[in-house]
């Protein structure tokens, strides 16, 4: 059956679906007619109206056979992808990849509350990592997120998390962009389910300071002709090698892209299995990188930083600029950390505020080389907007939506 | 075996009635772990391992990680564990619609069976004392809710009795009987006619649908041993064909931490009850007991030769010293297993003299 409306949907800065509903009878000329502000969307300054350009492929909509999403990019006045498309910011990484003939596979790793929408408390309260029986009331909802493979985003599994009523959703490898676009979806999807079981759905990266918190881990790879880049034979290859010091040497001063507001650095604890330093190491969960040497067809690095309200694009966009980086300047990575990379001195730290963050930021060359200079400019803006709100005392309280 | 098998899951799926899979491991007190998936994604790869932070292995019972633990801390770095799926285990969750479940063993990155994983720990005492025999578990619960109570009579059961019962039937547990204890308020689960690994499949699986079908009933049920001191402590008794020497009760008594693991079963005049006949050993390991580890002990304790420690006092510190100087039991557990059960043990009892706190009963009750 023909969808009755299409849903396009473009991301603003933080990820977040923007859409119009249109007509599907009507699409070419309902294009043509909507208009984006960018300022609406979080990127003031950009220059606009905006005009949204669909897929060529819709998504059938998991909740109402009669809707279909066609994810968009942002066109600016100059009939150029928009500065301001967050799509297109990460279409600009992949070339950089595709340039070396190189093709990027990732997976999103996210978690998630459930809360009460009345008291805004977790669904549970006691910590039960795994738990087969916690985990049943929430069925109603994780039974139709686990069905939204059906739906363009390929849900692996779910299980209940570390902190009281925190669920994570592994979603399989896929295409860079479907990548992206199957976890920034999965949040919008997800809260939906949650609605419609009576619950509210939280990605929000600590949605309380007592609670663990909710990260956005980023499994990624390189592929050339059906071959893993990454793999050597035995273990992890020289490219591979090369672009690990890539990301270890951008995730510094990249931090904004995971870590965009002033309480995503309260997830930056101790012990909190988000990383404090910029270490790497094998399958250790206490590091910012984990390299998975497994076989050709496993074989990846897993970035830990990003927070899970940050927006998807940029983090993967970063993250692949400076792992590109690396190959292209044949970076090599510092020593490996064995242990609690915890209580690794040696290790150099990660910021673990939005002032320290924004300082390494602003003047980062990546930063400008990932988003462009334009967007970059406009970011940090946005970034120093917050940050003063932080130094004088007002630390952007918890959305418990999430806003998806 | 269940009489369930990747095939019958292939036609209840073709035919539209299940649609996840629950892939299970049990933590070292015998909870469930693990996470769901769609079917039609493990029938794609149903040999394929599931990827699980090894914690889960030696964390304490409130789900807490420490670094005493030399299996799995910061320092190892809490790396994945690999819960292979064991096809013999796959069955219908009789009890939640569309719902089936499978065992898995958990294994390193190589492929190895990790020795603190309890269904390892108990797989092992099997190999090794070719225990192949029959074997029978009976596992209690207490229901204190007054008007659940008086629902129970010859001809009536309350409803989340009737969904538990021929849900466990229709997951291919080899139920015997459920029985109904009025005075103490317990509800038992006799589980027989299977070998020991599959027993103690059965039983971890009936304690957690029974948590599972009260809790969507709104009943107060709990495996927690005692909730007052008043109360009679509830237990999870095991039975073995294998028959044992003279020792077999200083030897069972030494592994009492895998009876009753946690300080709440223990105290001034409870003591372990066991007993060898020329028909088997038995014994009353307490209600929150880890099943695999219980039948472990017991055929341990059944099949070993070696002399266990003088006299039976109670008390968990006891209980701690026993298992600690029992380095005979090296011939069966792996030190790596012995080493985290202890550090367990010692942090629950230095966390039970510092704090009991309301959160941490509420742990206790709902163990399983």
């Amino acid at each position: 059956m023909s969808p009755g409306w299409i849903d396009l949907a473009w991301p603003d800065r933080d990820g977040r679906f923007r859409f119009a509903s249109v007509p599907s009878d009507t699409l070419e000329r309902s294009v043509r007619s909507i208009r984006v502000d960018p300022a609406s969307i979080g990127w003031p300054g950009i220059a606009g109206p905006l005009r949204v350009k669909p897929d060529p492929e819709g998504i059938p909509s998991p909740f109402d056979e009669s809707r279909e999403v066609r994810l968009c990019r942002l066109i600016g006045p100059d009939e150029l992808p928009s500065p301001a498309c967050s799509r297109s910011i990460l279409d600009r990484a992949l070339s950089r990849a595709a340039n070396r003939q190189f093709e990027v596979i990732a997976a999103g790793e996210l978690e998630c509350y459930l809360l009460d929408p009345q008291s805004g408390l977790p669904v549970y309260e006691s910590i039960e990592n795994y738990g087969i029986v916690s985990g049943a009331p929430y069925e109603g909802v994780m039974r139709v997120v686990r069905g939204f493979r059906e739906f363009g985003v390929p849900v692996m599994a779910t299980n209940p998390e570390y902190g009281g009523g925190q669920f994570e959703i592994n979603l399989h490898h896929d295409a860079g962009m479907a990548a992206a676009d199957a976890t920034a979806l999965l949040r919008c999807f997800v809260a939906v389910a949650a609605q419609k079981e009576g619950l509210k759905a939280s990605f929000v990266s600590k949605p309380d300071p007592e609670f663990s918190g909710s990260g956005l881990h980023v499994h990624q790879s390189l592929w050339q002709r059906d071959a893993n880049v990454f793999w050597s034979g035995t273990g992890l290859s020289k490219p591979g090698s090369q672009y690990l010091a890539g990301l270890l040497d951008g995730i510094a001063e990249l931090a904004p892209l995971g870590s965009p507001n002033s309480i995503s650095y309260t997830r930056r604890t101790d012990g909190s299995f988000c990383p404090i330093n910029a270490s790497w190491g094998g399958d250790n969960r206490t590091l910012a990188v984990r390299v998975l040497a497994e076989d050709q067809k496993a074989t990846r690095i897993e970035q830990r930083d990003a927070a899970a309200d940050s927006n998807p694009y940029l983090v993967l966009a970063g993250q692949l600029h400076a792992g590109m980086r690396g190959i292209e300047s044949e970076l090599e990575p510092p020593a490996e950390t064995t242990g609690n990379a915890y209580e690794d001195d040696s290790v150099p730290p990660l910021p673990r505020t939005l002032p320290d963050a924004f300082d390494l930021f602003s003047s980062s060359d990546l930063a400008g080389e990932v988003l462009g200079q334009e967007a970059h400019r406009v970011f940090c803006a946005e970034l120093e907007s917050k940050v003063v709100d932080f130094l004088a005392g007002h630390q952007a309280p918890p959305d418990p939506d999430g806003g998806w | 075996m269940t009489g369930y098998g990747l095939e019958e899951l292939r036609e209840a799926h073709g035919a539209g009635g299940a649609h996840t899979l629950r892939v299970c491991f049990p933590d070292h007190y015998g909870v469930l772990r693990g996470r769901r998936l769609a079917i039609e994604q493990f029938l794609g790869e149903p040999t394929t391992p599931q990827a699980f932070c090894d914690g889960a292995l030696v964390w304490d019972i409130r789900c807490g990680i420490f670094e005493e633990a030399d299996f799995s801390n910061y320092r190892t770095g809490y790396p994945d564990l690999y819960a292979h799926p064991d096809l013999d285990t796959v069955r219908p969750c009789g009890w939640s619609e569309g719902e089936w479940l499978v065992m898995a063993d958990s294994c390193d990155a190589h492929g190895v069976p990790i020795g603190v994983d309890s269904r390892r720990v108990l797989r092992r005492a099997v190999e090794k004392s070719g225990a192949a025999a029959p074997a029978e578990v009976t596992l209690e619960l207490r229901v204190p809710d007054q008007a659940v109570v008086d629902s129970f009579s010859p001809g009536a059961r309350p409803e989340f009795v009737g969904v538990l019962s021929d849900g466990l039937v229709a997951c291919g547990i080899p139920l015997a009987a459920v029985t109904w204890d009025r005075p103490g308020r317990t509800l038992s689960l006799i589980i027989n006619g299977a070998d020991p690994v599959s027993v103690a499949d059965a039983a971890v699986i009936a304690r957690s649908a029974a948590r599972e079908v009260s809790k969507r009933h709104d009943v107060d049920l709990t495996a927690m041993p005692r909730l007052g001191v008043a109360d009679t402590p509830l237990s999870l008794r095991l039975w073995t064909e294998v028959t044992a020497d003279d020792a077999f009760a200083s030897r069972i008594t030494d592994l009492d931490l895998m009876l009753r693991p946690l300080p709440i079963a223990h105290g001034s005049g409870l003591r372990l009850q066991a007993e060898s006949t020329e028909a088997g050993c038995s014994v009353s390991a307490s209600s929150d007991a880890n099943p695999y580890l219980a039948m472990a002990a017991l055929l341990i304790a059944g099949g070993s030769e070696a002399r266990g420690s003088e006299g039976f006092e109670s008390g968990y510190g006891s209980a701690i010293a026993r298992f600690a100087g029992a380095s005979w039991s090296l011939e069966w557990l792996d030190e790596l297993f012995r080493h985290d059960a202890l550090a367990l043990a010692v942090r629950e009892k230095t966390m039970r003299e510092e704090q009991v706190t309301l959160w941490d009963l509420t742990r206790y009750r709902e163990c399983g």
